[in-house]
């Protein structure tokens, strides 16, 4: 009988003798730091990174401040002064991240993350694109019962964000793919734990992911925008088969994105982890550290040089003393492997009539194996209900050998179904709300949280994710051949968690200022592909107001459906209209009504909130000064795009100097637009622009990103300063997305010039400075 | 009994005829205007999500969801943290919150007469599987505090408090029951902020 009058018990006590006794003490000690933040005997920061590497993210509004539509408001958290991190209020709720190696669940583990999420969160889980699940609205003070109940499971959040090794991800067809080389389930788990907690990850300037694929051909495992992608092969040698693998490094999307480079051709089995254990200890050694912008193992890769990344790395390799956890899990390989019941759970045939054969149409993969078949849940948004979980858990149990896998594009995978139970599946799946079809089309489109739950949103991607979802689903387009294949992703900022680079349709949030108002944006990126591993990336034709984005993607289909050519993919024909003709058909969604002729074009997405009120009252002597900025900004676009169109169908030397060249102008002469606020006398001299630029925007501090600081005026005086360097395909493709997300920044940068109503008549850099608004972007 | 987490959830009357992406305007609004008491937080939206939460209006102490998960479509409060020395002042007062969120959201003109809660019944759900388990045991343990606050919501009333018959691993979940009652009339009762 349970009554009031017991001791209290706890999870820790509950679960003591469960929890494996090194997850128990890390958990410990994560409390105990808390504690000590608490009476304020660890510093703020330490005790965020401290946070980070325990996956406790922060979230929107946790710096105690929240505009409400007309004012931003401050949040009256209880004991305000106690921060998590700088700038984070203890009280505010955040986001747990939870690894997911390989993507690999069973039925326990997705019991305890429908408890923990009904329990702490609000009751949904979200799938990520890197195969993690996140709940959001949590309390830090819950962190550590939660943490305990997923270590009961085998769970470990470790290490799920900061400068570390990230979730270890993988093809989620590892083991029933009819082609790959071989199943990399297991290399991808052994991987994930082996770098776990490992001393030689624990000093990284930034992040570091990993990924495996079983083949070279299919995206799953996008192995070519990770830090590291390993590729599974085999060859021969003295008639015996060896498994190995491709190797790539410095891959990754970002604001700049890098084509992973290829490292070696094959590397066996046995040297899979002392081989990424010196690549570990080479980019810990040598990465950036003190400029996170800088950070990431691409840079270190690109500054090098791949030859001078890999003498290293080898060297290294030579000096590490022999570890037996290297190998010693490799002979135990196949306990990986896979199984289905004995037999089907029910077999029997239901009639379920043309549902069901879309469902099938769009959701079944035939395994490998003959007879069986893997099923993808298409969750919206990558979101599923505590509820749906805990069933789906069942389903798991009934139908499987107790295994399911999450996917990089946000949806969870059943595999080993006997097909002769796909009706009874579907109508298990049907009971709970999961057997929507249209699984990986265009329909099922992707979206990081943005500006619902994200500190570095700029505009809505879920809301458009589900205007366009619901939209495009009315229209049956996953089941028309001509388009069903190409995938939409949003980001809801230029930092690609939504992958929207290798989409074939991207885009990124962004806002524009229209006559004084803030108004929500999408940049569009166009011609990525998602097949190969992610082998191209899409490039930006531009930003359209958020509103426009269906019509956009519309008359895109349309365009593409009506035109297209030989059963050309829509990558190809993007190629071949040519970015001006495509670019051109976009324009044409440019413009925004007035504010009063509709003044929905002022809020965004599933958002009742005017996107910028603080922009309303900007006074007509500042407009026309922000007019001849905002002409000089667009100028600057125009450059950038005339860059791309440079090295579009030619790359020779010639047409790589003049695409470099013109990224170049392009900041340049957004620079200039920027210091014409002032000083409308400006130079037209690039020497004399960056000096003043630097001056005025950057040693002020003006042109800082609230988030990536003076990252972006680095892209200009970086170019300007190696412009007479030689230049190669890779170093003009970078300027020019540099010089893409320099623009953006100049429009950010004016816009909060404008929401401090600071233009002329007054000097603007001496008032702001006085006011000290640089913060003001809300 | 002494849990923090549990919940509390009044269905909807038939008939309603609303479009829920209208929630998302009235409770920004009431973010702005303060209008609830407590830290309001954020509006969430996950009208994509089938039987999902809905709409949600986030606030520090209690997540409010115009619900679609199972029971129903209907107001859902989860509480998080709050007042009250005992079990029953506890109770009583996420009634009372929630009570007063909906008393307003169905007096609010864009939502007036397109929504009608039932206040004669409500779901309580221990959202604590360790302290409040989905068990015999637990429904004997919290049975007592809700039958007095029941006494309390519905004065004079006779009112049944029982317990639904859930997978164990879903939350112990206790329907009361009195009659049909307005959200005004229980509001009343209770003292709401309406």
């Amino acid at each position: 009988m349970l009554n009031g009058n017991q001791p209290k018990s706890t999870w820790k006590a509950n679960l003591g003798d469960i929890i494996p006794l090194h997850l128990a003490q890390e958990i410990d000690e994560f409390e105990t730091q808390m504690e000590l933040r608490r009476q304020g005997k660890v510093d703020e920061k330490v005790f965020a990174e401290m946070r980070l590497r325990r996956g406790a993210y922060g979230q929107r509004y946790d710096n105690g401040r929240r505009h409400d539509g007309e004012k931003s408001q401050d949040i009256p958290f209880p004991n305000v002064e106690l921060t998590k991190g700088p700038d984070t209020k203890w009280e505010a709720p955040g986001m747990q991240r939870i690894k997911i190696p390989y993507g690999g669940l069973n039925g326990e583990q997705m019991d305890v993350l429908a408890d923990i999420a009904e329990e702490y969160s609000d009751s949904i889980l979200h799938i990520t694109t890197r195969q993690d699940i996140q709940l959001h609205f949590i309390s830090l003070d819950d962190t550590p019962d939660m943490h305990r109940r997923l270590a009961a499971v085998d769970i470990t959040t470790r290490e799920a964000c900061g400068n570390s090794v990230r979730n270890v991800t993988a093809c989620p067809l590892a083991g029933i793919c009819r082609d790959e080389a071989f199943d990399v389930t297991g290399y991808a788990n052994e991987t994930a734990h082996y770098f776990l907690g490992h001393r030689d990850v624990q000093d990284f300037g930034r992040k570091f992911k990993v990924a495996f694929s079983g083949c070279a051909q299919h995206p799953c495992g996008l192995t070519s925008m990770h830090d590291l992608g390993l590729i599974a092969k085999t060859r021969v040698v003295n008639g015996v088969e060896q498994k190995g693998f491709e190797m790539y490094v410095g891959g990754g999307l970002g604001a700049v994105p890098h084509l992973a480079k290829l490292f070696d051709e094959f590397v066996p089995a046995e040297e899979l982890l002392p081989l990424s254990q010196a690549i570990a200890r080479i980019y810990a050694r040598y990465g950036e550290k003190r400029n996170r912008n800088k950070a990431r193992i691409k840079f270190l890769v690109s500054k090098l040089g791949l030859e001078e990344f890999r003498r290293l790395v080898l060297e290294e390799r030579q000096t590490l003393e022999n570890d037996p956890d290297w190998t010693n899990w490799i002979e135990h390989i196949e306990s990986y492997n896979e199984a289905a019941l004995p037999e089907p759970a029910f077999g029997e045939p239901i009639e379920l009539g043309e549902a069901f054969e879309q469902w099938q149409s769009t959701n079944v993969y035939r395994q490998r194996q003959a007879g069986f078949v893997a099923v993808t849940l298409a969750l919206p948004l990558g979101d599923i209900t505590s509820l749906q979980m805990r069933r789906l858990a069942d389903i798991t149990r009934r139908f499987t050998g107790d295994t399911a896998r999450t996917t990089v594009e946000q949806n969870i995978l059943l595999r080993w179904i006997h097909e002769a139970d796909l009706p009874a599946l579907y109508q298990a799946l049907r009971e709970i709300n999961l057997h929507a079809s249209g699984a990986q089309s265009i329909v099922d489109v992707t979206a990081c949280p943005g500006t619902d739950t994200c500190k570095l949103g700029i505009a809505s991607s879920r809301g458009l994710g589900g205007e366009l979802c619901e939209r495009l689903a009315n229209k049956n387009l996953q089941y028309n051949e001509a388009v069903r294949d190409i995938r939409i992703k949003i980001s809801g900022c230029f930092n690609s968690c939504s992958q929207h680079t290798v989409a074939e349709i991207g885009f990124f949030g962004s806002s524009r200022n229209i006559n004084g108002f803030r108004v929500p944006h999408f940049q569009v990126i166009l011609g990525g592909e998602w097949d190969n591993n992610a082998a191209h990336y899409g490039q930006t034709f531009g930003a359209v107001p958020s509103k426009r984005v269906p019509e956009v993607v519309d008359h895109l289909l349309t365009l593409y459906m009506e035109e297209r050519q030989n059963g050309e993919k829509f990558r190809e024909y993007i190629a071949r209209r040519g970015k001006k003709a495509i670019k051109a058909e976009i324009d044409r969604f440019t413009s925004v009504p007035s504010y009063n002729e509709d003044h929905s074009y002022y809020a965004d997405w599933a958002d009742a909130r005017e996107f910028t009120i603080g922009d309303i009252g900007v006074g007509e002597c500042a407009g026309e000064v922000v007019s001849l900025t905002d002409f000089g900004i667009a100028l600057a676009e125009g450059l950038q795009f005339e860059a791309q169109v440079a090295i579009e169908k030619t790359t020779d030397q010639t047409s790589v100097d003049n695409a470099a060249r013109l990224a170049l102008e392009a900041m340049v002469s957004a620079a200039q637009a920027l210091i014409k606020v002032e000083n409308i006398d400006v130079s037209n001299d690039p020497a004399v622009i960056v000096d003043e630029f630097k001056t005025r925007f950057y040693d002020t501090e003006l042109f800082f990103d609230p988030y990536a600081k003076g990252k972006f005026a680095h892209y200009l005086f970086n170019a300007y300063e190696h412009r007479d360097k030689p230049k190669t395909l890779d170093i003009a493709l970078r300027l020019i997305e540099e010089a893409g997300l320099f623009i953006e920044a100049s429009h950010a940068c004016n816009e909060r010039l404008q929401a401090a109503q600071l233009i002329a008549p007054v000097n603007p850099f001496t008032e702001l400075l006085s006011r000290k608004v640089t913060a003001v972007s809300a | 009994m002494n849990i923090e987490r549990f919940c509390v959830k009044f269905l909807a009357r038939p008939g309603t005829t609303l479009d829920d992406a209208v929630f998302i305007e009235v409770f920004h609004e009431w973010i702005r205007r303060h209008t609830l008491p407590g830290i309001l937080l954020d509006v969430a939206d996950y009208r994509h999500v089938p039987d999902g939460p809905g709409i949600m209006l986030i606030t520090h102490e209690i997540n409010f969801a115009m619900d679609y998960s199972e029971g129903g479509f209907g107001l859902l409060a989860q509480r998080k943290l709050g007042q009250g020395t005992t079990q029953q002042e506890r109770i009583l007062e996420l009634v009372r919150a929630t009570v007063t969120f909906g008393a307003l959201l169905e007096a609010d003109p864009r939502v007036a007469g397109q929504l009608s809660l039932e206040g004669g019944a409500f779901q309580f759900l221990s959202n604590d599987r360790l302290a409040l388990p989905n068990t015999a045991d637990g429904f004997a343990a919290i049975r007592p505090d809700l039958e007095a606050t029941a006494a309390v919501i519905y004065p004079g009333q006779a009112v049944s408090v029982a317990r639904l018959d859930n997978d164990p691993r879903d939350r112990l979940t206790l329907v009361v029951q009195a009659g049909t009652v307005d959200m005004q009339t229980v509001a009343g009762a209770v003292g709401a902020l309406v």
